[in-house]
C-alpha cells in the first residue's frame, strides 16, 4: 500500500509532498500499519476524492495528512462490516458515474467534473431519510474530516493545537487570519 | 465484650467495598479515626498520574485518533460506547459490557454506564457538586411522593462544609435559599455568549439566574492539588490532580495514615449475615482473575459500590433470616430506583459577537438552578417539584464540518474559523420514587462469577415528562430573550440511567418497615452495615448528587466511629 501511497501522490501531486511527510509515510509502513483492504484503482479514487473535499492550499491537504491510510485503517478495523461494504460500493459507485457521464474514470477528470460528480452525491446525502444508513457521501466527509483534522499536519498547521492551554479567558479577540482551536467542546458534535 | 477483644476476633476493623467516590471518602474517613481498613473494589488497579495513559496525548498517537474503533465498541462496549464521553481516550475507564452483562428490559430500558477500578466513575464524573437544601429533603413529607427523609438540611450542612472544604469546590455564593452556597474555590469565568446571555435572562426574569457550574475542579491550588489547566477532557485522568477523584485525594489521605489495605480485583458476592450474632459477619470476596472465592472479616462494613451494584450486593445476600436480601424485611430493597430525567431542551444561534473567541477549555457548564415551584403553594402546568439546567455556549470547532454543506477549497477556509456563538441548555429534572422501577436478581441468568444477574426495569412518569416539556418552553424562551434564533428544541427524555445519577433501591427512611437505611445510613436490622452511596436517597432531588454522597458518608463514618468506640456495634 505504501508503494501505492507515493506512485499516486506522486502521480496527483508531483513533487509536492514533503521530505518530512514521506518519512513519515516510510516510518508508518516500517511499522506494519498496513490495511489493504482497497484494490489500486479505489485507492487512487479514495485519494482523489478527499484531496477535492480537503485540497492543498497553502496548507497540506488530505493525502499529505495521510487521511487515505486513515480511512483504510478505518474501513479494515474501524467501521462496522456495513458500513465498510458501503463505503466501497460509493468508491464504486463514483467510478461507475465518471464513466457513465464523462466516459472516463474519476481520477482522470477535470476537478470540474470531479466536483460535480461530488456535488451530486452530496445533493444525494442531503435527500436521505434520517432513518437511512449513512450516506456514503456523509461517511467520506466525516471520515475525511477526522483523518485530516486530526492527523498532526491538520492540527498543527491547518488550525492550532495546543494541549494545555494553562488558563481560560472567554472572551479574547478573534482576528480573521486567526485559527480556530483542535479543541472545541465536547458538544460539538451535537450541534 | 470491649472494643479492643472484638476486634481481635476481625481480620480487619471494618470493610468499605467500592473505591468510588464514596467508598473513597468512608476509607479516608474510618482511616483517619484509626480503624484498619480493608477496601475492596472488583476492577483493576488505576494508579495517579502513572496509569493516565491517555492524558494529553495528541490524536495522532491514538491507533484511531481518538474515535475509537465502531467494530471494539460493537463487541466490547455496546452500551457503554453510547456515552458522550466515551471515545478511545476514556474507554479503559468504562466496563466492557460483555464482561458484565445485566438486563433490562427493552420496553422499559435503563441505562447503566459504570467504571470497574480503582476510583470507579470519579475519575470520569462530570464534577457538579451541588448542595441540597430542605427544598429536597422536605419534598417527599410535602407531596407525600416516597417517604420522608429521615434528615433534614441542618443534619448535612456541616458536612457539606467538610466535604468541600477537602475536595475543592469553585463557584459562586448566590444567596439562594435552594441552592444553598459553600466554601468555594474562585469560580471559573463565563465566556463572551453567556455573559451576553446571563444579562438579558436576569434582566427579564425575577427569578432566574444564570450562574456558573459548582464544579470538583481547582481554580487555585488547593490542599496539594494543582490548579486547572484547562485542557478540557478530564475523563482522561487528570496529573496534577485538578479534579476531585479518589485518585487525587481521598485515597491519597486514606494511605497516608498507613490504615490502608486496598485491594483490586476482588468482587463482592454478598455480605454474610450471622443469625446469632445478629450482625453481618463477613463479606465474600471472588477473585476476578483466578475466580477463587474466599471471606473477609470486620466489625462494620461499609456499602459503596454504587447505587446499581450495591442493591445487587444486598439482593445477593439471603439468608435465613433475610430470604429475599440483607436487611430486607420492607421488601422495599431494590425499589424506588431514580435517575435524573435528562432532555436537550434547546440548541440555539447567538447573532454577532464574531469577533470573540474563547482560550482554554474550561471544564465546567453554566447553570441555572430551579426556579420552578419554590413555595409550597405553587404548582406549576400540572407538575410538582422541578428541574434545574446545565448548559454552556461556545464557538464549535472543525467538527461542525460535518453538517457544514460542501467541500473544496472555500469549505476548508471556512473551517479555519470558528462556527457562530451556539447555546445548549439541558433540562435535568427531578424523578419521583416509584415501587414499580426497580433492580431484581434474575433466577437463571449469572455472569461468569457465577454471580446471579440482575434486571433493571425502569420508565419516566407523567411528571417527568411534564417537567421535560416545560423544561423546553422555558429554554426557548430565555435563548429567545437573548435573540437567540432557535436551532432545535426537545422535552423527548433520555432513557432512565443515562443521566448517571442513579439512586435509590436502599432509601433512607424514619421506619424499618418501610426502609432499609436510618438517618445515619446504617441498616435498620443489621447495625454494622452502612450504605452510603446513591442507593441510599430517598428522593432525587434537582441537584447532581455526588456532594450529598459524599456529606452523607463522612457523616455516617462519625457516626460508626462512634459506635464502635461505644461498644454499640
Amino acid at each position: 500500500m505504501k508503494r501505492r501511497t507515493f506512485l499516486s501522490a506522486s502521480a496527483v501531486f508531483g513533487g509536492m509532498m514533503s521530505a518530512t511527510v514521506r518519512q513519515a509515510l516510510i516510518a508508518v509502513a516500517d511499522a506494519g500499519e498496513v490495511n489493504n483492504v482497497l484494490d489500486t484503482q479505489r485507492r487512487r479514487c479514495l485519494e482523489v476524492l478527499v484531496e477535492r473535499i480537503i485540497p492543498t492550499t497553502d496548507t497540506p491537504g488530505a493525502i499529505e495528512a495521510g487521511v487515505p491510510d486513515f480511512i483504510e485503517l478505518i474501513l479494515a478495523k474501524g467501521l462496522m462490516a456495513e458500513d465498510a461494504k458501503r463505503f466501497i460500493a460509493g468508491i464504486d459507485e463514483v467510478g461507475d458515474l465518471s464513466r457513465s457521464n464523462y466516459g472516463s474514470d474519476y481520477i482522470e477528470l477535470s476537478t470540474a467534473h470531479q466536483d460535480t460528480i461530488l456535488t451530486g452525491l452530496e445533493q444525494k446525502a442531503a435527500s436521505s431519510q434520517r432513518d437511512d444508513a449513512t450516506p456514503f457521501f456523509q461517511l467520506l466527509k466525516e471520515l475525511t474530516l477526522v483523518g485530516y483534522y486530526t492527523s498532526e499536519v491538520g492540527a498543527t498547521q491547518e488550525i492550532r493545537y495546543l494541549p494545555v492551554p494553562g488558563s481560560y479567558d472567554g472572551c479574547v479577540e478573534w482576528k480573521e487570519d486567526d485559527r480556530v482551536f483542535f479543541f472545541g467542546s465536547p458538544l460539538d458534535k451535537f450541534i | 465484650m470491649n472494643a479492643q477483644s472484638k476486634s481481635d476476633l476481625t481480620e480487619f476493623d471494618a470493610i468499605v467495598i467500592g473505591s468510588g467516590i464514596t467508598g473513597g471518602w468512608a476509607a479516608k474517613e474510618l482511616c483517619e479515626a484509626g480503624l484498619k481498613v480493608l477496601m475492596l473494589e472488583r476492577g483493576r488497579n488505576v494508579e495517579h498520574i502513572k496509569d493516565y495513559t491517555t492524558e494529553h496525548k495528541a490524536p495522532w498517537e491514538m491507533q484511531f485518533r481518538g474515535e475509537g474503533s465502531r467494530q471494539e465498541q460493537q463487541r466490547d462496549y455496546a452500551l457503554q460506547s453510547t456515552h458522550w464521553l466515551f471515545n478511545e481516550y476514556s474507554q479503559q475507564y468504562f466496563v466492557k459490557d460483555v464482561d458484565h452483562p445485566y438486563i433490562s428490559d427493552p420496553e422499559h430500558p435503563f441505562k447503566w454506564y459504570r467504571g470497574y477500578q480503582v476510583g470507579g466513575r470519579s475519575l470520569i464524573w462530570g464534577r457538579q457538586s451541588l448542595r441540597w437544601s430542605d427544598l429536597d429533603f422536605e419534598a417527599n413529607a410535602r407531596d407525600s411522593h416516597g417517604i420522608d427523609w429521615p434528615i433534614r438540611y441542618r443534619d448535612i450542612a456541616p458536612w457539606y462544609d467538610y466535604v468541600e472544604d477537602f475536595i475543592g469546590v469553585s463557584g459562586d455564593a448566590l444567596g439562594l435559599p435552594q441552592l444553598p452556597d459553600g466554601k468555594f474555590l474562585p469560580p471559573m469565568p463565563f465566556n463572551c455568549a453567556e455573559q451576553f446571555f446571563k444579562e438579558k435572562v436576569e434582566a427579564t426574569y425575577t427569578d432566574r439566574v444564570i450562574a456558573m457550574g459548582r464544579a470538583a475542579v481547582n481554580t487555585v491550588p488547593h490542599r496539594g492539588r494543582g490548579a486547572c489547566h484547562y485542557c478540557g477532557p478530564c475523563e482522561r485522568g487528570c496529573s496534577v490532580g485538578a479534579y476531585f477523584s479518589t485518585q487525587s485525594s481521598t485515597l491519597p489521605a486514606a494511605r497516608a495514615t498507613g490504615n490502608l489495605t486496598l485491594k483490586p480485583d476482588q468482587i463482592v458476592e454478598s455480605i454474610n449475615y450471622d443469625n446469632d450474632a445478629e450482625r453481618a459477619s463477613s463479606v465474600s470476596v471472588i477473585d476476578a482473575n483466578s475466580h477463587v472465592r474466599r471471606n473477609y472479616t470486620a466489625r462494620v462494613i461499609f456499602l459503596c459500590a454504587s447505587t446499581v451494584a450495591s442493591n445487587h450486593i444486598l439482593l445477593n445476600s439471603r439468608s435465613e433470616s433475610f430470604p429475599n436480601g440483607l436487611g430486607n424485611s420492607s421488601g422495599t430493597l431494590g425499589h424506588y430506583l431514580m435517575d435524573h430525567a435528562f432532555a436537550v431542551a434547546v440548541t440555539a444561534r447567538f447573532p454577532g459577537m464574531r469577533d470573540r473567541y474563547f482560550y482554554g477549555n474550561r471544564p465546567n457548564t453554566i447553570y441555572v438552578p430551579r426556579f420552578r415551584n419554590l413555595a409550597d403553594s405553587e404548582q406549576t402546568d400540572g407538575f410538582i417539584r422541578g428541574y434545574a439546567y446545565q448548559g454552556r455556549a461556545w464557538r464549535p470547532g472543525w467538527r461542525r464540518g460535518y453538517s457544514l454543506p460542501g467541500f473544496g477549497e472555500d469549505f476548508k477556509q471556512e473551517l479555519r474559523r470558528p462556527g457562530p456563538w451556539v447555546l445548549v441548555l439541558v433540562t435535568e429534572g427531578e424523578c419521583l420514587p416509584r415501587y414499580k422501577n426497580a433492580i431484581e436478581l434474575d433466577e437463571n441468568l449469572t455472569d461468569k462469577w457465577d454471580i446471579p444477574q440482575i434486571r433493571i426495569r425502569f420508565d419516566w412518569g407523567e411528571n417527568e415528562l411534564k417537567l421535560a416539556e416545560d423544561g423546553r418552553q422555558q429554554a426557548v424562551t430565555m435563548a429567545e430573550t437573548a435573540g437567540c434564533e432557535i436551532l432545535s428544541s426537545s422535552n423527548q427524555l433520555m432513557p432512565g440511567g443515562a443521566g448517571i445519577h442513579e439512586m435509590g433501591g436502599i432509601r433512607m427512611g424514619h421506619n424499618p418497615d418501610e426502609s432499609v437505611l436510618n438517618g445515619h445510613n446504617q441498616m435498620h436490622e443489621v447495625p454494622n452495615v452502612f450504605i452510603t452511596d446513591g442507593s441510599c436517597m430517598t428522593s432525587s432531588g434537582w441537584t447532581n448528587p455526588s456532594l450529598t454522597y459524599m456529606a452523607l458518608t463522612a457523616r455516617a463514618c462519625e457516626y460508626a466511629v462512634e459506635q464502635l468506640k461505644t461498644g454499640v456495634i
